[in-house]
């Protein structure tokens, strides 16, 4: 393995040299990986890689260049290639170099795969699900380990080491019985330990149990207005599309809803996002940003309240308003103190909805698409599994449209996220 | 360009199993401009080589990021063990796989790289141009993004060679705000197969980008389209996105074997008889496909798979074991994105095939329903229930064209939803700027006429 701390003090040294400022990330990854197809093992790959990217400012023009290359000569390849890509932009007042973060010396999770016991525990898992659940066809299950040692440097004396490393697996299921299947149903988790079955992570079983009753799903006749409960998987993608909304090109080009909604009541006041780096519930704890400060826990939500623009360093510096404190990961989302039950319990008329594929959401939040893995909800009970069923509504409107938050919550090791209860969705059949 | 250099580790290759070497580099240039300000720079090259080994029916996989000798004995070496320490665990009722006739797929079109410089200024003549001729959009965005693919295959059992996949595009988007203040959007990709310098004339770009800043601006007086089954026009790029998502992925032959809703109806009739649909390997109705596969990384020379013809399920896409199970032979369906990435099922170019309607007649046809022009992206299931965001799109009242639609979605059961089809226009419109996103991602090519049909609409 080349060493990494050697060639990203030789990129910094060379950036240095050329008379700039710059950045350098270097990193050896390795990966195992097992694969399940159509029930049966298919693959088991063991893969190596290394990385390295080099981002240079000169005079307020930015260029980047990565190689997966990582000798003496590539690096200098890299640099080089880095302060072309710079000459040739355009200048940039935004374009400046984080300031010195510090030195960091940083070692997380599992670097070494226990192979044998990572085969074992997918094996368990094919094998309690062909057992236990006869009902249950597995399209894929891919259980992996990953591990890198990464280095962060910047000519302005930040140097940061890290060392990661994690166990994961996704699975993908359907209902099977004689001729009929029904839709796929997915789930995955991070996790540090092999110490329990995989079907105990996150919301595996719950999986399992809507594959086998979406097995007798059915339309519903035309459309209604109702209360719509989001799974924690959904909510999460939810709440990423509202971050989204507040951030990135939308607020650099101001045509963000929520530009003028900073410190301001956006959501029910029930609603608090958090973006953990800290909290031991997420697997991984990012010590730095992508622009290379040092990661720090930050609420999105508070309250209801807008508490973020999730922007970055440069669109920070374009228009004035604070950049995020850390990348939108390990998103936390406070608990109710109802159970799902007892929301449910409440609704008269409504959708439990489990999966979603819809269209990527308009600007303005309007979302529609087709409530996967979804249930009905009538006179305050789960009645049936369903299909072909859309629901449409607006992000922006269904935050402050809020029913009840349960207090389960599902932690898959990279969110800790709780059931939401929405009203004033449209919810349309056949 | 990589270097064809290693035939003689085939030499290196075991007895009684199957095995791959691919050598490959992705490379990936990209800029962006969003309102004037360049948000993004860069470059980058990916490449490494990678061997799988199949024994019993169980593929070992090892990759690593050097291109040399040493690095090839590597991953033989290791991807053997990896097969062989599943074989030992897994008890697995194997497929004989047919041995290939062998030989060489040489190398169809160079990747030729451009100066940095020369993109940065096309995107910035392009963005110059927009800002300066279309003032009152509330936002504009000019990307360009290239991400070729070149590899180097040699098999134990099948053909060699050296294959590569250029493509660059620029994509335009443009948001406007409607009267409340909301902003819309739509984008428009130019570009397509090869280099820079194949595309990216900015006369001949200026006619859609016309047409793009009319779309846009139809669309911030847009309304909310009323949801349920209605009589629709889907354009021939919502037709590709059809071909693509609904049928197409259904007759993946991994995802038949995995209880797809294709799998019943071999030989049945699952679109009315206007419908024919194929998965083009590198040349449709006599030209170039928008994304031509001559051999895949199996080393299967590719050849097109038949799905429908006339309204009856034909076929499924293969690569070699699939086809060793199904009991046919191999489509040269199999392709990996990354170097270290497995072989997977993929489509090529898939496409409705024209029929003999006119678009004109299509429209005046329907007295109250859409035509659906744009898609943002789809996705669908084993059942063949799928959805697509409609980003373009506009009411049809009495045979006209009318106000247009603001953001939604359409969903459907694709078998139940193709024998709707009553009629299918004379044009074949292609796209090829996408991703799909199976497991890995993996450029495609997808197409079709537009048809008359019946599709749930989502909406208000």
């Amino acid at each position: 393995m080349a060493d990494l701390k050697k060639l990203a003090e030789r990129a910094i040294e060379l950036i240095k040299k050329n008379s700039c400022d710059g950045f350098v990330r270097v990193s050896s990854n390795k990966k195992s990986e097992f694969n399940i197809e159509g029930g049966e093992f298919t693959l088991y790959r063991t893969l190596f890689d290394e990385n390295v990217g080099v981002g240079v400012y000169k005079d307020t023009k930015k260029g980047y260049y990565q190689t997966n290359k990582l000798t003496e000569e590539d690096i200098d390849k890299a640099v080089d290639a880095a302060i072309t890509s710079a000459e040739s932009s355009q200048p940039d007042d935004g374009n400046v170099l984080a300031p010195c973060a510090g030195t960091f010396n940083d070692v997380q999770g599992v670097y070494e795969c226990d192979q044998d016991k990572l085969f074992f525990r997918v094996k368990e898992l094919k094998e309690t699900l062909e057992k236990d659940f006869p009902l249950i066809q597995i399209v894929a299950i891919i259980a992996q380990h990953n591990a890198a040692d990464y280095i962060y440097a910047t000519t302005a004396g930040t140097f940061s080491t890290e060392r990661f490393g994690s166990y994961s697996v996704t699975l993908e299921i359907a209902g099977h019985e004689g001729d009929k299947t029904s839709s796929m149903v997915y789930s995955g988790a991070g996790t540090l330990s092999l110490d329990k079955p995989f079907l105990d992570l996150a919301d595996f079983r719950f999986r399992v149990d809507t594959a086998i009753k979406q097995l007798h799903a059915e339309p519903i006749e035309g459309k209604f207005t109702g209360t719509m409960v989001l799974t924690p998987g959904i909510l999460g993608m939810a709440l990423y599309s509202i971050s989204g909304m507040a951030g990135g090109g939308s607020i650099l080009d101001k045509s963000s809803i929520y530009l003028d909604k900073l410190g301001k009541k956006i959501a029910d006041e029930r609603i608090n996002v958090t973006f953990s780096v800290d909290d031991e519930r997420i697997i991984h704890h990012p010590v730095l940003t992508g622009d290379g400060y040092k990661a720090e826990t930050q609420d999105f939500i508070k309250d209801g309240v807008l508490n973020r623009f999730s922007i970055n360093d440069y669109i920070s510096r374009k228009t004035g308003f604070e950049r995020a404190k850390n990348d939108s990961d390990g998103m936390i989302v406070r608990p109710g103190d109802k159970s799902l039950d007892e929301i449910i319990q409440g609704i008269e008329k409504g959708i439990l909805v489990g999966d979603f594929s819809g269209g990527q959401p308009a600007p303005n939040g309007e979302f529609s698409g087709i409530a996967k893995a979804s249930f009905l909800i009538e006179n305050g009970k789960v009645t049936k599994a369903l299909s072909e069923t859309m629901i449409n509504g607006n992000f922006a409107d269904m935050v402050n449209n809020l029913r009840g938050i349960s207090k389960e919550t599902i932690e898959d090791g990279w969110s800790s996220l709780p059931y939401m209860a929405f009203d004033g969705i449209v919810i349309s059949g056949k | 360009m990589l270097q064809d250099n290693l035939k003689d580790k085939k030499s290196l290759f075991e007895t009684g199993v199957s095995t791959e070497l691919r050598a490959q580099e992705n490379r990936q240039r990209y800029v962006t401009f969003l309102q004037g300000n360049m948000v993004n720079n860069g470059r980058s090259e990916t490449s490494g080589i990678s061997a799988r080994v199949c024994k019993n029916g169980i593929y070992g996989l090892s990759s690593a990021a050097e291109i040399t000798d040493e690095m090839a004995e590597k991953v033989i070496k290791a991807a053997t063990n990896n097969a062989l320490f599943m074989s030992g665990h897994i008890d697995k009722k194997a497929i004989v796989i047919p041995t290939l006739k062998g030989g060489y797929s040489p190398v169809r079109r160079d990747i030729i790289d451009t100066e940095q410089k020369r993109i940065i200024d096309k995107c910035k003549e392009i963005d110059d141009y927009i800002a300066k001729t279309y003032p009152d959009l509330k936002s504009r965005a000019v990307s360009y993004t290239e991400d070729s693919m070149d590899k180097v295959i040699y098999t134990s059992d099948a053909c060699d060679g050296h294959v590569t996949y250029p493509r660059c595009y620029i994509y335009v988007d443009m948001t406007a705000e409607t009267p409340d203040g909301k902003p819309v959007e739509l984008f428009h990709p130019f570009g397509g197969l090869g280099k820079f310098d194949d595309h990216f004339d900015l006369e001949e770009m200026k006619p859609e980008i016309e047409k793009l800043y009319q779309a846009v601006m139809k669309k911030r007086e847009g309304i909310y389209a009323e949801a349920g089954v209605k009589t629709v026009v889907l354009g021939g790029m919502m037709t590709g996105m059809l071909s693509h998502e609904a049928v197409g992925h259904t007759t993946e032959a991994d995802l038949v074997r995995n209880g797809s809703v294709a799998g019943p109806c071999l030989n049945k009739r699952v679109a009315s008889d206007l419908v024919t649909m194929v998965d083009f390997a590198h040349t449709a109705l006599g030209e170039t496909a928008p994304l031509p596969v001559y051999m895949d990384d199996e080393g299967v020379e590719a050849k097109d798979a038949v799905l429908i013809e006339n309204g009856i399920l034909k076929g499924y896409m293969h690569n070699r074991e699939s086809a060793a199970f199904f009991g046919t032979e191999p489509t040269g369906n199999a392709r990996g994105w990354a170097f270290s990435d497995e072989p997977l099922i993929r489509m090529r170019n898939t496409a409705i095939l024209p029929g003999t309607s006119k678009f004109e007649d299509m429209i005046a046809s329907i007295d109250d329903g859409y035509y659906l022009v744009n898609s943002t992206n789809g996705q669908a299931d084993l059942t063949g229930e799928f959805m697509f965001g409609v980003a373009e799109g506009y009411e049809i009242k009495n045979g006209k064209i009318g106000r247009a639609l603001l953001d939604t979605t359409v969903m459907g059961v694709a078998f139940e939803m193709l024998k709707t089809v009553d009629m299918v226009s004379d044009e074949l419109v292609w796209v090829s700027s996408g991703f799909c996103g199976k497991k890995q991602r993996m450029p495609v090519g997808m197409g079709g006429p537009a048809l008359r049909c019946k599709i749930t609409i989502g909406g208000r």
